[in-house]
């Protein structure tokens, strides 16, 4: 007996059982798709930091609270923030390289606009050069000066967003909104920025970093940021900014990176999370594999005199084998390609919201994986019909 | 003649000693080309053990048999398959058909293990032996849609389709009425008139007075074995 009609008895007898063959085929249907789509989850938000960390150049240094180069340990130093606005002004003073800074604190605000209130807004206190920095550019209106920032102005430059939702399109220049139930003027509207990692970007005020401090009572910037005019300048640039703030501050309460190693912090986080998300997805897939088996196991013993009767005409232990080992493979390997297509349909989907975009490996490790629980847990049930005596076999009732 | 099966003290013990059942013991028998045997008695006598062991599905305790000139002991199991494929056709007394199968993919299943026939005279050969028994116009059904009667003969012409060189009937009318049953007994000796040879166990002597020998067994031995002679 050939592969082929192996093959077709396998297909005849799982099409007899078509509601079982669909509950079993659930479990790895359920597991592939779980392990595809958080695989492509995890690439697409690798992908979407790549691109926005390619926007801002490789010229940026960054300062942030904690020892970030630690990997995950460094995270929690970022709880007890030793940074001080006077740290921005240091650096531009004492590190000639450096061409433009900006402290930047960054949460997360009520904005009001004639009584309708946006609850959740970031908030980001910056000086006058993050817009330079950041490359950021303005739609409408202008960016704030140094003198205003010094003076502690009462001003704020918006994203489109906050246009859209609170002004209905309206032009917002001149405007007052509140901003922590505090009054400032919109002075301009920064051009459209899209989203990242599912954040809307444009939900966003932009206050001169001083308003902020006096006003809001913020005490210390998120992080700070530096930027030389030659790439090549980079590392110098950075083990001095370095040197400066340890005469302050020890090893553990910061961290100075360049883009590239911020890029690089973000991927290990991320591809991290990602394993462990689709590790513990790929439990599922063990269980779906529990299930083949089960259900094989039931459908030898239903089909005991089946066996017996294929022996009686001539059927050769090998010949039972292929022919249960195939069924188990059928289902979890359909199961794999309509989990596969799932998760297709799933990506697309999320797409509209963030980035997903499906890695040839992970449709390699899922179709794979699925296969192999097939083979795995196809392979006991099997063995056990082949060896059935066809006489036992036959008297079963 | 030429004998087809030979038997030599063929002995079959269940269980362990002291409580062993003797089913079969120093049974020899010899079957010849050709012939229409009955094997009798009644039930636990071990006629149905002796069947089972000729036929291949189960192995004796001790003893030799040879088929077709081949000596059938120590074989590999994938050996003992190509035996009950090519050398065998057996019937049993519950038919034993595929159920949600048509009669034609039924009377196919053993040419699926046979390797000797090409798969594109499978087809043909199949519906030639269900012609042979009389269903040609049955191919389509299912044995739940066929009497007792024709769900026997499907299993006739299953046995028969890869051209074995006995055919061995394990009470082949015990399921059924005594109309189909006289109905199944005419086609086996009309099959052994074609020249096959054929093995009925029964436990019916009005069965067994329709073949041409019959062979009494009681307690696991052969205690008679006559032969008519040719009417």
């Amino acid at each position: 007996m050939n592969f082929k009609e192996s093959g077709k008895i396998a297909l005849i007898a799982l099409a007899r059982n078509k509601v079982r063959s669909f509950l079993t085929m659930l479990g790895i249907i359920i597991g592939v798709m779980s392990v595809v789509l958080l695989m492509s989850l995890g690439a697409g938000l690798q992908q979407s930091i790549k691109q926005e960390f390619e926007r801002l150049g490789t010229n940026s240094i960054y300062v942030m609270p904690g020892n970030l180069e630690e990997g995950f340990g460094g995270l929690q130093g970022s709880q007890t923030n030793k940074l001080k606005f006077s740290d921005t002004d240091d650096i531009k003073k004492n590190v000639k390289t450096v061409v433009a800074v900006s402290g930047g604190i960054e949460s997360s605000v009520a904005v009001t606009y004639k009584g309708e209130t946006r609850k959740v807004v970031s908030f980001y206190g910056v000086d006058p050069e993050f817009t330079e920095i950041a490359q950021y550019k303005i739609e409408k209106g202008r960016t704030f000066t140094k003198s205003e920032n010094n003076s502690g102005k009462r001003i704020v430059v918006v994203g489109t967003t906050i246009v859209e939702k609170l002004f209905k399109g309206a032009d917002p220049l001149g405007k007052e909104i509140l901003v922590k139930d505090k009054k400032y003027k919109i002075i301009g509207v920064l051009e459209e920025l899209g989203s990242l990692l599912g954040q809307d970007q444009d939900n966003a005020v932009f206050l001169p970093i001083e308003s902020a401090r006096r006003q809001l009572n913020f005490d210390r910037p998120t992080w700070i940021i530096a930027k030389v005019d030659d790439p090549q300048d980079i590392t110098k640039t950075k083990s001095e900014i370095r040197k400066l703030l340890l005469e302050r501050l020890s090893s553990d309460d910061f961290s100075v990176l360049t883009s590239e190693e911020t890029l690089q912090v973000v991927n290990v986080i991320l591809s991290v999370v990602t394993s462990v998300l689709a590790g513990i997805a790929a439990i599922s897939l063990l269980v779906g594999g529990i299930g083949i088996s089960n259900i094989m196991l039931v459908s030898v013993t239903e089909r005991t005199r089946e066996i017996g009767l294929r022996k009686a005409v001539g059927a050769r232990p090998r010949d039972i084998l292929t022919q249960f080992l195939i069924e188990a493979v059928i289902l979890s390997v359909t199961g794999g390609i309509i989990g596969l297509l799932l998760a297709s349909l799933g990506a697309l989907g999320l797409s509209f919201f963030m980035k997903a975009t499906i890695t040839p490996i992970a449709v390699i490790l899922a179709f794979g994986f699925s296969a192999l629980v097939g083979i795995i847990f196809g392979v006991i049930p099997a063995i056990r019909a082949a060896r059935l005596e066809p006489i036992i076999a036959l008297r079963y009732e | 003649m030429k004998p087809i099966i030979q038997a030599e003290n063929l002995r079959k013990i269940y269980g362990e000693p002291p409580s062993e059942t003797i089913a079969l013991d120093n049974v020899s028998l010899s079957i010849n080309q050709g012939e229409f045997s009955a094997i009798v008695g009644p039930s636990g006598c071990g006629k149905s053990t002796l069947m089972h062991i000729l036929g291949f599905l189960d192995k004796p305790t001790s003893g030799k048999i040879l088929i077709d000139g081949q000596k059938a002991e120590d074989l590999h199991e994938n050996d003992l398959a190509k035996l009950r494929n090519q050398k065998i056709g057996f019937v049993f007394q519950s038919f034993n058909l595929l159920d949600r199968t048509s009669s034609l993919n039924n009377v196919l299943l053993p040419l699926q293990y046979n390797s000797q026939i090409p798969a594109s005279e499978r087809k043909k050969e199949a519906e030639k032996k269900l012609a042979d028994v009389g269903l040609s116009d049955r191919m389509g059904n299912y044995p739940s849609q066929l009497s007792g009667g024709e769900q026997q003969r499907v299993a006739i012409a299953r046995a028969l389709v890869c051209n074995p060189a006995v055919i061995l009937a394990d009470e082949p009318t015990g399921n059924l009425d005594s109309k189909s049953g006289s109905q199944i007994m005419s086609l086996l000796k009309s099959l052994n008139q074609k020249g096959k040879t054929v093995v009925v166990v029964t436990h019916d002597l009005a069965i067994a007075k329709k073949t041409k020998r019959i062979i009494s067994m009681k307690d696991g031995k052969i205690i008679s074995d006559t032969k008519k002679n040719k009417k």
